[in-house]
């Protein structure tokens, strides 16, 4: 085996017989898979509801009605928008208003619990609306791509299982630092090139298994498919995910390493680490959609890689409502990888 | 901060080469240059005949290091360890003729993880590691740190067996017992210089007196005045507990150092006679102990 193999693999030990990276890494986000699949298996109690044509004196009284109440929340758009919104699951249920005096059509997703729900509380409203022209409603139910707050939950555990596979990268670093492995190896013809290399090719491998374990976990306990975006081949789709791990595992292992360069003990790594993911956990529509957040928070939501790792997952993996094109995803978490690369080089002490 | 400067000296193929210095003189500076793990900010430094600050890789191919701390992967067994440091070097393990890990007696604790051993076994594992190359030049960072007096008697054997095909070992220590005892020529340290280097019978006999006479005082006070007027003093330090008095006669001052405590003229406790050691190479060089 050549060097860099042999660093990879006592790199793969060190990693599985450390139980604290092995928690957050394996045994946290299966927990979270867990809590959340009991939690959200069942639906939320608001709805979003697609509003199509809406304008004009006769349809007025029936929306002010609906705009009444506290649990739907009303998006209005075009026709084909709505309906792939319905299709991807970000909102639960579409209603089309057809013509002056017809009864506006009501679409829903027949698989998803949410989207029932969402079309049986509109049909009552409407019936005891009691408005003259809106008679009855008809009910469409349409074939949608299986979604659900749950799809929405899983990219996110994905994704915070990558962030802390690498942001925790920095303890191990630093405490071989302060043990004098570091300086141990520098003391031998092993390059920093090699070390280096064959640490983060291990994280990168680490995290390719992680997804497969909570892809799986999700997919064998509540049915959350592997899936792909519509349209695409299954195949294709896991190799978008598998190359998305790779960038996020890089870009947080960066992190990571950035950590380990600006703090001179295990102490101050574990802060810098925790400072760094507690936020970026709450505030990046990983486990509460981005559309709560208040706005002064926007501008900081914007900045974080978990958001972007998050919405690149949730557009291909499982699907769910769209932050950023997936290009701008890409984009930003290469920044991640480079800025924090940067400062790792620059500033990393080897002793 | 400087930590050493304005050091000269060579070590010859073969030999044991020791530094000898309290903490804080300079010994893990200086071997850490020579190891090439930190670059000296003047002056030229050749290992095997290579300058360490342009040819550190092919020094290190060729040398083996034993760092203070032993710096041991804390997840991996004993065996991953040797194996992974083994894979480091092109000069394979394989090709020793004297295997480390059955020589240290290593061969019962290869499944034991690095973090699990004791610090004789922790010593005993780094030395391996140093020695996995067959390194032509041996660099031991106060080997017998942490060693109970049996381990350190059994590092020596080993130390010089592996020596004894003519390779070469460099080590660092602040036990004169362990300088005397194992190296063929020694640089004493202290405060950044090296005040003294030669072989240990060199640097003993340039002592102006071959026997020191330490005299335990007790309670009592006893003039240092007085001690230097006694026959064959040469030299006396005074101690807090004691008078340190090196000696041309030991003969004659024990003689006339007993006569005036029977005449009570003089109060001590006792009188300990032994030959000038590098303790007191140290002392006359530097006005203080090496352990105190």
């Amino acid at each position: 085996m050549t060097v860099f193999g042999k660093v990879l693999v006592a790199s793969l030990k060190e990693f599985a017989r450390d139980r604290t990276s092995l928690s957050f890494t394996i045994v946290l986000p299966l927990l979270l898979v867990v809590f959340f699949g009991f939690a959200y298996g069942g639906s939320g109690s608001t709805f979003s509801v697609g509003i199509v044509h809406g304008v004009g004196r006769d349809t007025a009284p029936l929306l002010s009605q609906l705009r009444s109440d506290h649990n739907l929340r009303l998006v209005r758009g075009g026709l084909a928008s709505e309906m792939a919104n319905l299709r991807s699951g970000s909102v639960d249920a579409v209603l089309v208003f057809t013509g002056a005096g017809r009864a506006p059509q009501l679409y829903y997703d027949a698989r998803s619990g949410g989207s029932a729900l969402a079309a049986q509380g509109l049909r009552s409203i409407t019936t005891r609306n009691g408005s003259t022209t809106v008679r009855s409603i008809l009910l469409r139910p349409v074939q949608a791509v299986s979604h659900s707050r749950l799809n929405f939950v899983v990219a996110g555990i994905l994704a915070t299982a990558i962030m802390w596979l690498g942001i925790f990268a920095a303890i191990p670093l630093v405490q071989q630092r302060e043990e004098q492995v570091l300086r141990r190896f520098a003391a031998t013809p092993l390059s920093r090139g090699t070390l280096v290399g064959g640490q983060v090719a291990s994280r990168l491998l680490i995290g390719l298994g992680q997804a497969v374990f909570i892809l799986l976990a999700a997919r064998l306990f509540f049915g959350v498919p592997l899936g792909t975006r519509a349209g695409s081949s299954l195949v294709g789709g896991l190799v978008v995910v598998a190359a998305l791990v790779l960038l996020g595992s890089l870009a947080f292992v960066a992190i990571g390493y950035a950590i380990a360069a600006l703090s001179s003990n295990q102490h101050g790594a574990h802060a810098w680490a925790q400072l760094l993911s507690m936020p970026m956990l709450l505030l990046a529509g990983v486990f509460f959609p981005l559309g709560v957040m208040p706005g002064f928070l926007r501008p900081l939501i914007a900045l974080l890689p978990l958001t972007y790792l998050a919405d690149a997952f949730r557009q291909t993996a499982v699907q769910g409502q769209i932050y950023a094109p997936l290009s701008v995803d890409l984009a930003v978490l290469a920044a991640w990888v480079v800025v924090p690369l940067a400062i790792a080089v620059r500033y990393f002490k080897w002793r | 901060m400087v930590a050493v400067a304005g050091l000269t000296f060579s070590v010859a193929e073969g030999e044991i080469f020791g530094l000898l210095g309290p903490n804080g003189a300079g010994k893990t500076s200086t071997i850490e240059v020579l190891e090439g793990l930190e670059s000296p900010d003047e002056g030229r430094v050749h290992v095997l005949g290579l300058d360490i600050t342009t040819s550190s890789a092919q020094v290190k191919e060729r040398i083996g290091v034993q760092l203070q701390s032993t710096g041991l992967p804390r997840y991996l067994t004993v065996a991953e360890t040797v194996d992974l440091f083994a894979s480091f070097y092109r000069r394979g393990h394989e090709r020793l003729d004297w295997d480390p890990i059955e020589r240290l007696g290593l061969h019962a604790l290869r499944s034991r993880v690095n973090s699990r051993l004791s610090g004789g076994e922790r010593q005993r594992v780094a030395l391996a590691l140093a020695l996995i190359n067959n390194p032509q030049l041996l660099f031991l960072d106060e080997p017998s740190n942490g060693l109970d007096p049996h381990g350190r008697r059994e590092l020596w054997a080993v130390i010089r067996e592996w020596q004894s095909g003519g390779r070469t070992v460099v080590l660092t220590t602040h036990d004169m017992h362990e300088a005397e005892a194992l190296c063929d020529r020694v640089g004493i340290m202290d405060a950044g210089q090296i005040v003294a280097l030669g072989t240990v019978p060199e640097l003993i006999n340039e002592q102006e007196s071959e026997e020191a006479i330490w005299v335990q005082a007790g309670r009592a006070a006893l003039p240092a005045e007085l001690a230097s007027t006694l026959p064959g003093v040469a030299r006396v330090l005074a101690e807090r507990d004691g008078l340190l008095l090196y000696s041309d006669d030991a003969a004659a001052t024990t003689g006339s150092l007993l006569a005036l405590r029977a005449s009570g003229e003089l109060s001590f406790d006792s009188v300990q006679v032994r030959r000038a050691s590098l303790e007191d190479v140290f002392l006359s060089r530097t006005g203080r102990r090496l352990e105190s």
